[in-house]
């Protein structure tokens, strides 16, 4: 096992992928030196391991303003041996180093190192050549090596831009330590962690490591360098072998290109996305690696290029037509970007440097006011349909037919066109008001005349504005960042919108630009910025910054904010708008609204293509009757034959019976229903209207109805056979919530507040939690115990107590939590004023607040005074001081972050503001106002914001007090002042058990990568070394923490895990241990069957030998290049031995209300339901249980492989298992061909019960391959279980799985998800929906149904479904029915006519007849015909067989409809004719009757 | 379900409108439900209904005289069949005499019908070569409207004057005349007149024809100059009634009756009634010998068909028709049977035949088996 692994924590906290942008494709490697020189010119700041240090080290750039930690370091990176000094030290001290004399000095003395740099450089280039061609020379290849250990600290240099990684591996190769990582410490380095991924192995020695351990594929070995000689050629090798490892990153499978140097080059045009399966270039290559080494870790760690790509392949035909030479020609693909503000405003567009691109508007509606009626005429057109009844208009403009009124014959066919037109404007207009939305949105942006910020509405952004923006802000253009309230230059985006993973991504500011200008002052900025043309990949970006003194800077995705992410972590941030509107990432990867068709709606249209077959037999039949009927009279003269001259041609007989024949099309056109499709539209919207209209699927919680975005796909609801479901936010809310802990083997229990559902969704809350009292006292009493009898621990009762203090906290440090002491704050207000309160003002406001919260305790929530009061106090801004109050809140931040004790002063001045930035639920969108008429500037004190501040302060704030106070006794109450610190866990999991630890006051206040500060009850606050974390990975399942106890100095080692993984490694010395542990056991099993996630915590203390002994294995293991990854987890499980228990914990993953049931009842009702989740497979396992997907009479089948062939043979294997056990039962019992039917009768496997299966996404990557051809034989294998689990799929993988289920099964599936890792799943599904919960509305916007609950899918379902699809089916084949009975009637008349087709009819009757005189009563069936009503259809799920398995509208039930039909039609013909026969009636007369005796059938 | 949110149901429950109820698709309804048992009653019911309407309508329909002659191929006083002389055109006119007894007296309002068998006047482009435009008199005032398109080629003579009226159907108007004669037992025959309006639709007569305004002086030169009969007729349109003007010309009875086109290709048109005024009896034309005198014009031969004079009584239900009469009864019996099948069968099969019962029969399920209400709550 690798140790990326290890490092899983620091993935989730530093995702972020290598790029490196090419330069220029064939620049000679002269210019690269030379640009490398340019670049030394730049403020250096180096960090590097450091011998025997373990503190952090900080070196400050030449600029002053650069503070770079050693990466995030974690702490081994402290056992660099001393001779690695040498290597290292230049850029120890900060100077303004020339960079190739450190790379010289690195080459002399690192080359493994180095290469093994330069080859992860190389790997993270998407296109490879480009770059392979700058470093074929060894001397280059460690030099650009070391400019990337430079950027470690921070730099970028020359073309060369920096590989970010996302592993976090420290590497000393050869005697040199490189050392940086981007552990959680990412406010350091994060982002730019280098290092080498040393997965080196005696016999691969040539493989190197690609970039994305952590994005759920499989890495790929590649080829790397040769450890044993270091030889630069072989590196050279590995170069140029390069650019074929992206694939890798996807959940699929990457292979090594074939022997030798063979680059696989890429066109760099070529996007660098996932691909799917069947890309072609995969084919070429030739071998598998026989081993894989599985990486993939965390959910958030995945990693998709864009999640967009499925749908974003195809260019539209016009585009390639009208751009093909265009794009071919613009070969050096570059905008220039010039800061608005240095260009005069008078300059007209076309001057304007940026004058040529795009605004910040945007549209997503299909159509323009001007372009509608062509657009949409020629949309409609592209239905078979349609076509076909505007030919049969164009049709009746021939004169020779013209069978009718041809003005009349264009009535029906205007009429539908037109009912559909308006149904797309209706629709159309929902895009355009959301864009309107969105566009009229505001911003602040430099107005250089003003030389202020001002807000301007986004789509009034142009390229080239500097804009400011604020935490929890949306991103409102491709921006790029040149200035941060972080001192380092960092911010944080959270890129859940864009590709749904819902960490936080660093973004920095332009490299050289802190230490260039200390403060970014808009007005000095006049840089040019280079920039590639915009294109759909998010994570490529690439360009260069200009400086006026012709310095060039690259600029990198590192340094681009993209639109639609949220900006997080950072109280603002400063940029340069690079890309506008459509031009944005984020809109080029928005694909427009598909268009869906339903099974019923391919059924139908199979349908009407046989329609057309009968058609087109009767047409054919009635011209040779007329034929014939023509041959009976050879003579002129006949009466009723008109005669033209020369009828008796065989040409004119020939053009006759042709003429019949196109007469007999347009009279018998009625067989293919033209209204059937206005009517199915109308019946769909009617549907849609009593779905949404519906007040069982009303959530009166978030106040949301159902959502229905699809309008035209509501029957398919009823006809699912596959559910395939995310889990996290899906199926639980995703909010772990503490709920038992067994210490001492005593279990305690935390009951929920009585009133938790009422604000069960509300985020930012307080966890819902009551602390349990006796544990509360226990630990209390250990206090008292302290203060009486000054610290010594050891006497009385308080070894219970001790035990409590361990537990607690453990939870409160073992783990990988970052504390964030105070919210983000921006000084700036919406308007671009800055608010600087002084001094005084915080404190007058401070006493306010503490009243008000005193108030809002007490329940009184209207205080007016303190409102306006403090308002006003808050309005209080100084415009002189704007820059000075700037950099000293960035001063106070420092000082936020590094003291311990906060000043009151500050938070004080925080809290409220902290308020008026959080309201999402008000402003979705934007935390800025946009509408600037209703905020006057003269009257602060009556803005509406201030109101939400008010009512949100009261409401939120109270709630969170209440909590504290009535779980906490009165002398340790947390001061109602003192603001809970803000916990940024990687898992939920881990911010409960931090949180619980919290609500008992053992509180995290501070973490560093050396160190961390927790509070303790009694104790205040004790300062922590950190000397090692060793992560979780899933083999260890565990994850420890080594500290030094600043009092005792002990060495202790907390550790925390499954309880496989620590029971076994416990000290087992005395009864008494073993006893506790086998208690322990026993509630931690109980805790399990509650459906409660079980940790266990343990302890160990070393001594100092123990440790010293213990650090030399681990010195040599991590400096073992063949053998790193198991002599350090050999390390880490020889630390994690002899541990004592300390206690164990049960966390609830909360299900959302009503899931079990809701699995159960959907199950019941025949449907197949997968869970696809990114988590790992103990949890999901645990989940399916408590949700009833699994139940405990099933045979669980896992899939757990490693290898292709073992992926295979396991697939195989159970399917043997499988088809033994059916012909077995096959001899007794006949039914086996409705296998997927009904799974859970015949699939009595190994025993006789049900199966489920669990997939790891590993093996789905296996079975995903398309050259592996597993997945047929994996989809028969789960035809055979009644319930699926795929754990740590990917987004795309979720979508492949869903694609090939409908695709390769023929099922019709639902996928139902919440984030916007589930976007691709959710549009690949036949139904797409979207909860409507927390996490962004990504989902939702990709869905054909948003609902809010799970719940409310089994009515959905259940009934809706059943009844639309019922409606639907009915519907249509009654349409069928009685339009092929009105054609039959017709039919039967020109054996009376002389096949001379003329209809008895009036044409007026005939027109309308569909339209009018029988659309009602089927529209009515659409409606609201109910065949069973709704509780009887919840009662018995199996009734939504009818529509899964198509029963009400099946293949032959359209030809028994004919058949009906001609019967029906034979017996009102030939009765009236037999009661006319022989009489005067007149032609009209006759038809009338057959109309009316028709529609009395036919509606009867 | 929360509590609160069950509470806002019951709530909104509570004020439910009945547009309320239609939104949340809770109507009452009521579905019949088919089984044995509910069907064969209504099946019996409507076999006794129909048989005896069968049996009613056949009986009458029996009892009405009617009289048809086929004189097709009657011949003429010099032996010669007519229809070849017709069908020579030379313009020379046939003649000849249909003699029949009337063996039981003629009751009510009697008709005579000129049928004519194979004849497609329903045929497309035959249905279609008219003008109804011409038919209205809108001919034009000082030029003359051309007619439609639809009437070619009758619709401009081959002298450049428009035929009028126009069109396939006019142009093939059946010109048969018909006298009758009674015998009386003296051997003296007299004359039966026969009444020759009243036979068109009231709607037609008033609607769809019109003589022209302008031109209504029938010897109009200038009205000539532009028009001209139909090419197959021997006579102007003004010669169609000398008698009564206001049964002339284009508001002819005859020529409506005809320019109705018939649905089937063998049909009947009213021609005449009989005027029992001439007859001297009270209401009823008496038994005895009478003859009609047929000038035969009218060609059928090129296409086969026949031609059938038709003296008939009348019924409430039209004429005699003994074909509906049989369909009622033998629909009713059938369903009589039917009936009777299904009540045996639900005798026999005592389950409850209801949706519940179905359903659980189908999914096994012990759930509601009640026939559905429509308030679902």
């Amino acid at each position: 096992m690798s140790t990326t692994k290890d490092h899983s924590a620091a993935v989730e906290q530093c995702t972020t992928t290598t790029y490196v942008f090419p330069p220029p494709q064939d620049l000679p490697l002269s210019d690269i030196d030379a640009e490398l020189q340019v670049s030394t010119r730049l403020p250096v700041t180096a960090v590097a391991g450091m011998p025997g240090s373990s503190s952090q080290r900080k070196m400050s750039g030449s600029g002053g303003s650069v503070t770079v930690g050693s990466g995030a370091s974690p702490t081994r990176h402290s056992t660099t041996t001393g001779g690695v000094g040498r290597a290292v030290s230049p850029p120890l001290r900060p100077r303004k180093a020339s960079l190739l004399k450190t790379s010289s000095v690195g080459l002399g003395t690192s080359t493994f190192g180095t290469e093994g740099e330069k080859h992860r450089t190389q790997s993270g280039v998407g296109g490879g050549q480009d770059y392979s061609a700058t470093t074929t020379t060894p001397s280059t290849a460690s030099s650009l090596s070391n400019i990337k250990d430079a950027s470690c600290s921070g730099h970028r240099v020359g073309q060369v831009s920096i590989v970010p990684n996302t592993t976090t591996t420290t590497k000393s190769v050869g005697g040199v330590v490189i050392n940086s990582s981007a552990g959680t410490s990412c406010g350091g380095t994060v982002g730019v962690g280098t290092g080498v991924q040393p997965k080196i192995r005696p016999k691969s020695a040539l493989k190197g490591h690609i970039r994305s351990a952590s994005h759920g594929g499989v890495i790929q070995p590649g080829r790397g360098f040769d450890m044993a000689t270091g030889d630069a050629v072989v590196t050279k090798a590995s170069v140029l072998n390069k650019g074929h490892t992206r694939a890798a990153s996807h959940g699929q499978i990457a292979e090594d290109p074939p022997q030798g140097l063979k680059s696989h080059n890429r066109a760099p045009s070529k996007t660098d996305f996932i691909l799917p399966p069947g890309h072609k270039e995969r084919l070429n290559s030739t071998t598998m690696p026989k081993e894989m080494h599985w990486r993939g870790h965390s959910r958030n760690a995945s990693r998709s290029e864009s999640i967009y790509t499925l749908r974003q392949q195809k260019i539209p035909m016009m585009n390639k037509i009208l751009f093909w030479k265009r794009t071919e020609v613009e070969n050096p693909r570059v905008r220039i970007v010039v800061p608005n503000h240095t260009v005069p405003d008078t300059l007209p567009d076309g001057v304007h440097p940026n004058g040529n691109y795009p605004n910040n508007r945007i549209r997503t509606t299909k159509y323009t006011i001007i372009s509608f009626l062509p657009k949409n005429l020629f949309e409609q057109f592209h239905r078979f349909a349609n076509l076909y009844f505007i030919s049969i208009v164009l049709l009746n403009w021939i004169p020779s037919i013209s069978a009718f009124g041809k003005e009349i014959a264009m009535l029906p066919v205007m009429f539908v066109l037109g009912v559909t037109a308006i149904k797309d404007l209706f629709e159309d207009r929902r895009r355009y008001n959301s864009d309107k939305r969105i566009n009229n949105s505001t911003c602040r942006v430099w107005h250089r005349h003003e030389n202020r910020w001002e807000s301007v509405k986004w789509k009034d952004i142009r390229v080239g504005d500097v804009v400011h923006l604020s935490c929890n802000e949306v991103i409102p253009a491709d921006i790029l960042v040149l200035k941060t309230s972080d001192p380092n230059g960092l911010c944080y985006i959270e890129t859940m919108n864009l590709d749904g993973e819902s960490n936080l991504k660093p973004r920095e500011v332009v490299r050289g630009f802190t230490n260039k200008h200390a403060a970014f002052d808009v007005n000095k900025f006049n840089s040019k910025v280079e920039v590639g043309l915009p294109t759909t990949k998010i994570y490529h970006f690439n360009g260069k910054m200009i400086h006026p003194d012709t310095q060039q800077v690259p600029v990198t995705k590192e340094n681009l904010l993209l639109r639609d992410c949220c900006l997080k972590n950072t109280d603002y941030v400063e940029g340069l708008v690079v890309y506008a509107g459509r031009d944005t990432k984020a809109m080029l990867n928005n694909g427009g609204p598909r268009h869906k068709r339903t099974g019923l709606e391919k059924l139908m249209n199979l349908e009407v293509v046989w329609c057309v077959v009968i058609l087109a037999v009767l047409c054919i039949v009635g011209a040779t009757g007329s034929a014939l009927w023509l041959s009976t009279f050879d003579e002129l003269g006949v009466p009723f034959i008109i005669e033209t001259e020369d009828t008796k041609e065989p040409g004119v007989v020939w053009t006759k019976i042709f003429t019949n024949f196109l007469t007999f099309i347009i009279i018998l056109q009625v067989m293919i229903p033209l209204s059937l499709y206005v009517t199915i539209e109308l019946t769909k919207l009617m549907q849609i209207y009593h779905i949404q209209n519906d007040i069982e699927l009303f959530d009166p919680e978030t106040n949301k109805r159902i959502e229905c975005r699809a309008m035209n796909i509501p029957e398919d609801l009823g006809q699912i056979q596959y559910i395939f479901s995310d889990k996290t936010g899906t199926l639980t809310e995703n909010k772990m919530i503490f709920r038992r802990c067994a210490i001492g083997a005593i279990d305690y229990n935390h009951t929920e507040m009585p009133d938790e559902s009422s604000f069960r969704d509300r985020p930012n809350l307080f966890p819902s939690l009551k602390v349990n009292p006796t544990l509360y006292e226990l630990f209390g009493q250990w206090n008292i115990q302290i203060s009486v009898e000054s610290g010594n621990l050891q006497e009385g009762y308080s070894e219970k107590a001790e035990k409590i203090r361990e537990f607690f906290l453990i939870l409160a440090i073992c783990n990988t939590v970052v504390v964030a002491k105070h919210p983000h704050v921006d000084k700036m207000n919406d308007h671009g004023d800055v608010e600087e309160p002084d001094g005084e003002v915080a404190a007058h406001r401070l006493s306010v607040i503490r009243e008000s919260m005193d108030s809002s305790l007490a329940g009184s929530i209207n205080n007016t005074s303190f409102t306006s009061q403090s308002f006003t106090d808050f309005q209080s801004s100084n415009p002189e001081s704007r820059q000075d109050s700037l950099r000293s809140d960035s001063l106070q931040t420092n000082i936020c972050t590094n003291d311990l004790v906060i000043p009151n002063q500050v938070q004080g001045v925080r809290r409220p503001s902290r308020h008026l930035m959080l309201k999402p639920d008000t402003r979705p969108l934007s935390p800025i106002s946009s509408s600037n008429e209703t905020t006057p500037t003269e009257s602060p004190a009556q803005r509406p914001r201030f109101l939400t501040f008010q009512n949100v302060l009261s409401k939120k704030l109270s709630k969170t007090l209440l909590l504290n106070n009535s779980s906490a006794a009165p002398t340790n109450t947390p001061s109602p002042m003192e603001p809970k610190p803000i916990f940024e866990a990687e898992s939920p999991d881990e911010l409960a058990l931090v949180e619980a630890a919290y609500l008992y006051n053992c509180r995290l206040i501070k973490r560093s990568p050396q160190s961390l500060t927790v509070m303790m009850p009694g104790d205040g606050p004790v300062k922590y070394e950190i000397l090692h974390t060793f992560p979780f990975d899933s083999v260890r399942k565990r994850m420890s923490l080594v500290v030094r106890h600043p009092q005792t100095n002990q060495i202790i080692m907390y550790c925390k895990g499954a309880d496989t993984a620590i029971f076994s490694k416990l000290k087992r010395i005395d009864v008494i241990q073993t006893e506790l542990a086998n208690r322990t056991q026993t509630q931690i099993d109980n805790y399990a069957r509650e459906g409660l996630r079980t940790l266990v915590m343990a302890k160990r203390v070393l001594s100092e030998n123990e440790y010293r002994d213990w650090l030399i294995k681990f010195h040599q293991a991590e400096l073992d290049l063949n053998h790193r990854d198991e002599l350090l987890s050999e390390a880490y499980s020889a630390m994690e031995n002899n541990m004592e228990l300390v206690g164990a914990t049960g966390i609830e993953d909360r299900l959302q209300d009503r899931v079990p049931e809701t699995i159960e009842a959907l199950r019941n009702a025949g449907i197949v339901v997968w869970v696809l989740t990114g988590d790992k497979q103990e949890t999901a396992v645990n989940i399916a249980y408590s949700c009833k997907l699994f139940t405990s009479n099933m045979d669980i089948v896992i899939l757990n492989s490693r290898s292709k062939d073992q992926a295979e043979s396991s697939i195989l294997f159970y399917l043997n298992e499988i088809e033994k056990i059916r012909t077995g039962e096959n001899a007794s019992s006949e039914a086996s061909n409705s296998v997927h039917r009904r799974p859970s009768e015949l699939c009595s496997p190994l025993t006789n019960k049900e199966r489920a299966l669990v997939v790891d996404g590993k093996t789905l990557t296996y079975i995903l391959d398309h050259k592996t051809q597993l997945i047929t034989k994996f989809l028969s294998l789960t035809k055979h279980c009644s319930s699926v689990l795929c754990c740590r799929a990917t987004p795309l993988q979720k979508a492949f799985i869903v694609t090939s289920v409908k695709e390769q099964l023929g099922m019709r599936t639902l996928a139902i998800g919440d984030g916007a890792n589930d976007v691709s799943m959710i549009q690949r599904a036949d139904v797409g929906i979207g909860i409507s919960g927390k996490e962004g509305m990504q989902a939702v916007m990709a869905s054909d149904f948003a609902i809010s609950k799970f719940k409310y899918l089994e009515r959905l379902l259940l009934v809706h479904g059943h009844w639309c699809y019922d409606r639907l089916a009915r519907m249509i084949l009654y349409f069928f029915y009685k339009n092929a009975a009105f054609v039959f009637v017709i039919f039967w008349y020109q054996l009376l006519n002389g096949w001379s087709g003329s209809v008895m009819i009036d044409q007026m009757y005939l027109m309308v007849f569909n339209l009018f005189f029988t659309a009602l009563p089927p529209m009515a069936i659409g409606i609201y015909d109910q065949d069973c009503p709704a509780d009887l259809l919840l009662a018995c799920p199996k009734l939504y067989g009818q529509g899964r398995l198509q029963k009400v509208h099946q293949a032959h039930s359209f030809w028994l409809n004919m058949l009906d039909s001609l019967y029906q039609s034979v017996v009102i013909f030939f009765m009236s004719y037999g009661a006319y026969s022989g009489s005067d009636v007149g032609m009209f007369e006759f038809g009338t009757t057959i109309v009316v005796s028709c529609m009395f059938t036919m509606l009867g | 379900m929360s509590s609160i949110s069950s509470a806002t149901n019951q709530k909104l429950k509570k004020k439910k409108t009945g547009w309320e109820r239609l939104k949340q698709q809770e109507l009452a309804a009521w579905q019949p439900i088919f089984s044995p048992r509910g069907i064969s009653p209504l099946f019996l019911v409507f076999g006794v209904l129909l048989i005896p309407l069968g049996v009613l309508i056949f009986t009458m329909s029996k009892n009405i005289q009617e009289l048809k002659f086929d004189y097709t191929d009657c011949l003429n006083s010099n032996g010669d069949k007519c229809s070849d002389i017709v069908q020579k055109m030379t313009g020379e006119s046939c003649s000849c005499i249909i003699n029949f007894q009337l063996e039981e007296p003629m009751k009510g309002k009697i008709r005579l019908y000129y049928a004519l068998s194979n004849f497609y006047q329903n045929h497309r482009e035959y249905v279609a070569s008219r003008d109804d435009d011409q038919l209205l008199g809108k001919i034009g005032t000082s030029t003359p409207i051309s007619p439609s398109s639809d009437c070619d080629p009758f619709g401009i003579a081959p002298n450049g004057k428009i035929y009028f009226p126009c069109g396939a159907i006019a142009n093939s108007m059946f010109n048969d005349t018909y006298t009758m004669f009674r015998h009386l037992n003296d051997g003296s025959k007299t004359e039966v007149r026969m009444i020759r309006t009243g036979i068109a639709w009231e709607s037609d007569k008033k609607h769809k024809f019109k003589n022209p305004d302008l031109f209504l002086d029938i010897n109009n030169t200038k009205f000539w100059d532009k028009f001209v009969q139909p090419r197959d007729w021997g006579k102007s349109l003004w010669d169609l009634d000398k008698v009564d003007a206001n049964n002339n010309g284009l508001q002819n009875e005859d020529l409506i009756v005809w320019m109705r086109v018939s649905a089937l290709p063998n049909f009947r048109k009213l021609h005449r009634f009989i005027d029992m005024a001439s007859l001297g009896s009270n209401g009823e034309m008496p038994k005895g010998s009478y003859s009609f005198e047929i000038q035969y014009n009218y060609e059928v031969a090129s296409f086969e068909g026949t031609k059938t004079l038709i003296l008939t009584e009348q019924a409430f239900f039209g004429g005699r028709n003994v074909i509906l009469g049989i369909i009622l009864m033998s629909v009713g019996s059938f369903v009589l049977l039917l009936g009777l099948i299904l009540l045996l069968l639900s005798f026999k099969r005592r389950t409850t035949w209801s949706r519940g019962s179905k359903i659980s029969r189908d999914y096994g399920t012990q759930g509601t088996t009640t026939v559905r209400r429509s308030k679902i709550a």
